[in-house]
């Protein structure tokens, strides 16, 4: 009889990667595809829907997808060393510690970032865009996080979170996102 | 039809309705955009849904361009999403979920608005579509047996090792009537979200393919796909389950 054991969560997000390319969007296999397609379109956000004939694009599967990759992200930046830009640090292990804690805040809130990369003041940045309107939220090395709002009709704003506060976090997504 | 339940707990993470549509004239972004400004009170974010081309050809290699399909419009929560397409129509309800015939309702009261913009002449397809996230108790690691919360779960030749430490299963099957339906049932291990639970994906699509249905008879089909989709639930789950979600 099968028993299900999850395996730990880091192992788990690997074998998912794995798992089944049509809900992580990676490139189908041969066997899933059939004869090789000429011309194949596929909705950005429904391979899971042309590969499996779902219904609707799920925005649940999507989300899984974003936040698989986000996490995969977020861990390439271990293999950052310092001068990976001129002479900035690498992202430290509290930058991201505190940036993937974040990220699971941002994902129960329905947030959407579209990119977790290093940051030029040292440190992880998670990026949100919509059209020409971008926010950051920023977890530097010394431990402090600040946000950053531009490129909207209001001009750009930036404040600091102080990431002691419980609600902190999801305050700042409610800013960004009102401002996006 | 099948009696309806309703669950304290209800495990639904998404649940969507999906109409693809023909139309007497081709559909344009400006239309599109008409229908925005009807919704744009209770549904103020707007998001482009993206098209992707992807061509392979011999002499050229990989060529690829993208261009905007549709909306996709948000409540503030970001729990409602109206997918606004130019050849279709998704609304998604995300947790935490209310009722069927709220979700049904607000669905046909968008696809209404969206309707007499686009003014679809058939219906091509419905689906029915609910992801389910099942969070069982496992203290100690100690996993959980799946034939204990689902009546249909992978099933592995007593002589290899019964634990898993992820699974993935799907199949498709047929549902006779008029029209004939297809039932597409998923099966996975998630990432749980608390310690010491296993966290299962039970995601079913119940859809109708290859139609050609005026707008009103395809609603009526999306009543009989909800009440496969409630069988299929029914079926799958085992008495157990229902006592974590009741």
């Amino acid at each position: 009889m099968a028993v299900f054991v999850a395996a730990p969560i880091a192992d788990l997000m690997n074998v998912d990667k794995r798992r089944h390319p049509a809900i992580f969007g990676e490139a189908p296999s041969s066997g899933q595809l059939g004869e090789p397609q000429i011309d194949a379109i596929y909705l950005l956000d429904a391979i899971y829907l042309g590969e499996l004939q779902a219904s609707a694009t799920s925005e649940t599967i999507r989300r899984e997808q974003l936040y698989s990759k986000l996490r995969d992200d977020l861990r390439l930046l271990e293999r950052l060393e310092a001068g990976w830009e001129h002479e900035v640090e690498a992202p430290t292990h509290l930058a991201r510690r505190e940036a993937e804690r974040a990220l699971e805040i941002f994902k129960h809130l329905n947030a959407e970032p579209v990119a977790v990369l290093p940051s030029v003041d040292g440190g992880v940045g998670i990026c949100f865009n919509n059209r020409e309107k971008y926010g950051q939220v920023e977890f530097l090395n010394n431990g402090e996080a600040h946000a950053l709002l531009y490129g909207g009709p209001v001009g750009a704003q930036a404040w600091q979170i102080n990431l002691g506060e419980t609600n902190a976090l999801r305050e700042a997504w409610k800013r960004i996102s009102v401002y996006l | 039809m099948t009696s309806q339940k309703h669950y304290a707990k209800a495990p639904i993470v998404e649940a969507a309705i999906d109409l693809r549509c023909k139309f007497s004239e081709e559909q344009s972004l400006d239309k599109l955009e008409r229908v925005r400004q009807l919704l744009v009170s209770d549904y103020p974010i707007k998001e482009d849904l993206i098209l992707l081309k992807a061509q392979i050809t011999p002499s050229t290699g990989l060529t690829s361009e993208q261009k905007i399909a549709g909306f996709r419009l948000l409540t503030p929560e970001r729990t409602k999403i109206a997918g606004i397409g130019l050849e279709g129509f998704t609304f998604s309800w995300l947790a935490p979920y209310d009722r069927w015939e709220a979700l049904r309702d607000e669905a046909f009261r968008v696809w209404a608005l969206y309707a007499s913009v686009t003014n679809p002449v058939n219906i091509s397809r419905v689906g029915v579509r609910f992801i389910n996230r099942l969070d069982v108790p496992s203290s100690n690691g100690a996993g959980v047996e799946l034939d204990q919360y689902l009546r249909t779960a992978p099933r592995i030749a007593p002589e290899l090792p019964q634990q898993l430490e992820s699974f993935f299963l799907r199949f498709q099957i047929l549902i006779a009537g008029e029209p004939a339906a297809n039932l597409t049932i998923t099966e996975t291990a998630m990432v749980p979200l608390t310690p010491n639970v296993v966290s299962i994906l039970l995601d079913i699509d119940a859809f109708v393919q290859g139609l050609e249905a005026k707008p009103e008879a395809a609603w009526q089909i999306i009543e009989r796909l909800r009440d496969e989709k409630n069988l299929a639930f029914e079926s799958c789950i085992t008495d157990a389950t229902r006592k974590l979600i009741r």
